[in-house]
């Protein structure tokens, strides 16, 4: 549904993305993840025709995003970043200018309007002026603009940005229940964001794509290590050295920045083991069995850096075989020269 | 079509829920009645009474034949004059029309949305464009309205002579859309409306005044032909008389494709600016 293929943006002489290829098939949600200043905005803004790619083709729904746009532009719903919304207009009046300048007419358009408004959740709102809302139901109101015409393709750049915890859950499960058979890429620097609504994930990094794959596998591969942290009362050094003699354990080292210090309350000691075998029980025996107090273990979630850190040293390995042993420099905007 | 019609409709709507539109036309209707109210109850009516006077002096002194006495009449004694002023009203005017018409897509962000909307650039460009004649339209309604009181309240009528004052008012009309054009170039330069605002008046008050050195003694011959030529205001002085000529309507409709050009090109520019 969307090929992405080799793009390049320049802004000036400094390059936003480099080489940037991802496929998205048919009715698949496709997190977008990557830092701030990645290059996440730039490639939506490409694929929306906002603006053109420097270099490179991508495909919507099968036009070209250059050649044939306004083909393309027809079949996208889009939510920019900072949800721009025409903030003195009441929701109903906003989302009927949106409908009418997307080529809906007369009765269509009222039904069109309905449904959204009904979609996202927008009934109680209908005739507040889109100023008087909340940071979520703006949100929703970008939500309902971009599905009004029922576009095949939904670009959603970082919907969830700036929201409360309970907005992000809202915003999240309307975004899953939206998507339905549409093609669905959205934006995020939050990883959780990717595993609760999308089905696979693409990791761009500084301007390059650094993994595409299931988050499933991004999170397992090369995964031969795991680290818990285990919350201890005690005699916590005593501990600490009757855990490193378990066989097995890589190592073992007190993390003062979650212990905050208080030793009432506990220290954590982050204990690195592999994945196989699961050495999980027997480190929590061998703390109680010390005579400390276990008051807390669980497996540290694996964070976005992990990922980033994992893929990225992924890619110089592959890149320095193939280099023989070249060292690629991982400096942030390597300065390419103007085309 | 539709996309048009949507940003037009939304365009007029904005003008008259927001104070904007209200703000210019009552201080364009009050400056518009006010000096029509002067122009007609004191210099037409004072020159009426005294005409009777100049007439029988004229009799007695050949010598005054050959200054210009005009007999009474409405239209050509007050209308160039009349619309003269209203153009120097509208350069301090349309600056507020036109000022947010694009620059608050811009500061708003809500441009990034048109910008990917199955639209051009020059559906936007014309929708905001006729929403803005829209008020502008308004105001020269008004104009026509006062026009036509002095034959509700004359027995015989015809105190106004239609001919000469509807090319007054085409030459205002046009003067008004010339103006909103170049407003709208720096519309779109600019997401600060006050900057769009203030870059608009400087530079129709510069049309304005270069027009007087074409009056101006002392003034080489050639300076005054380029200061004539590039005159808004100027243009309209013989229009305002009742003179049609092609080349001053010409000029104003180049004006306002120009500018509108011009601001559908900065519109673009994003694209590869980026
Ligand atoms: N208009 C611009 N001019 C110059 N540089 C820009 C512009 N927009 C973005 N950039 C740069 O391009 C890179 C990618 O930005 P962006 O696509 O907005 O990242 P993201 O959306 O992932 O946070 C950043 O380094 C940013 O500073
Ligand atoms: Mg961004």
């Amino acid at each position: 549904m969307i090929e992405v293929e080799n793009l390049c943006k320049f802004y000036g002489s400094v390059a936003a993305i480099r080489d940037v290829s991802f496929h998205v098939e048919k009715g698949e949600i496709l997190g977008f993840l990557g830092p701030n200043g990645a290059g996440k905005t730039t490639t939506m803004r490409i694929l929306t025709g906002y603006f053109p790619a420097t270099s490179g083709t991508a495909r919507v729904a099968g036009f070209d995003v250059f050649n044939q746009l306004d083909e393309v532009r027809k079949r996208i719903g889009y939510l920019p970043e900072n949800v721009p919304l025409y903030t003195d207009m009441s929701v109903d009046s906003y989302l009927d200018f949106a409908a009418q300048i997307k080529g809906i007419s007369g009765r269509d358009r009222k039904q069109a309007v309905n449904k959204v408004v009904s979609d996202c959740g927008l009934e109680t709102m209908r005739h507040r002026l889109i100023k008087k809302l909340s940071k979520g139901y703006r949100q929703r109101v970008g939500l309902a603009q971009a599905l009004v015409n029922d576009p095949e393709v939904l670009i959603l750049d970082e919907p969830t940005v700036g929201l409360d915890p309970k907005q992000i859950k809202e915003i999240r499960s309307l975004v899953k229940d939206l998507s339905g058979r549409r093609t669905v890429i959205l934006s995020t620097h939050i990883l959780p964001e990717v595993s609760m609504t999308c089905n696979r994930v693409v990791i761009i990094h500084q301007g390059r794509i650094i993994a595409a794959d299931t988050l499933a596998n991004l999170t397992q591969q090369n995964a031969t290590n795991t680290e818990i942290l285990a919350t201890v009362r005690g005699d916590v050094d005593r501990v600490e050295n009757i855990v490193r003699a378990i066989p097995g354990v890589r190592n073992v080292a007190r993390d003062t920045e979650k212990s905050n210090g208080r030793s009432d309350q506990g220290q954590v000691l982050r204990v690195g083991l592999p994945t196989e075998p699961d050495l999980r029980g027997k480190v929590a025996r061998a703390i109680t069995d010390s005579g400390a107090e276990l008051i807390d273990l669980r497996s540290r979630e694996i964070t976005l850096e992990d990922v980033f850190i994992r893929s990225i040293s992924a890619e110089n390995a592959r890149e320095s075989d193939s280099a023989e042993g070249m060292v690629i420099s991982e400096s942030s905007h390597v300065e390419v020269p103007r085309q | 079509m539709k996309a048009f019609l949507a940003i037009f409709k939304r365009e007029v709507k904005q003008y008259f829920t927001s104070p904007i539109a209200y703000v210019v036309l009552v201080i364009f209707s009050f400056l518009s009645a006010w000096f029509y109210a002067i122009g007609f109850l004191f210099q037409f009516s004072e020159y009426c009474e005294q005409y009777p006077m100049i007439q029988m002096q004229m009799q007695q002194n050949p010598m005054m034949m050959n200054q210009n006495f005009p007999v009474p009449n409405f239209t050509d004694l007050i209308i160039p004059g009349y619309f003269g002023t209203l153009s120097i009203v509208l350069i301090f005017l349309v600056p507020l029309l036109t000022m947010r018409a694009i620059s608050e897509e811009k500061r708003q962000g809500t441009i990034e949305l048109l910008y990917t909307y199955p639209l051009s650039d020059l559906q936007v460009v014309l929708a905001k464009y006729m929403a803005s004649m829209v008020v502008f339209t308004l105001m020269a309604l008004l104009v026509v309205f006062y026009l036509m009181i002095p034959d509700f309240f004359s027995k015989e009528g015809g105190v106004v002579a239609w001919k000469p004052a509807s090319s007054a008012i085409l030459g205002f009309y046009l003067f008004g859309a010339a103006c909103i054009a170049i407003g709208f170039i720096f519309s779109a330069l600019t997401e600060n409306q006050i900057v769009s605002a203030a870059l608009t008046f400087t530079l129709l008050l510069f049309m304005w005044v270069v027009g007087w050195a074409a009056q101006g003694d002392n003034i080489p011959e050639q300076w005054k032909k380029v200061a004539e030529a590039v005159s808004l205001t100027n243009r309209s002085s013989d229009l305002y008389k009742g003179l049609v000529h092609l080349s001053d309507i010409v000029f104003y409709l180049c004006v306002m494709v120009g500018s509108l050009f011009i601001t559908m090109r900065s519109l673009e520019s994003h694209r590869w600016r980026a």
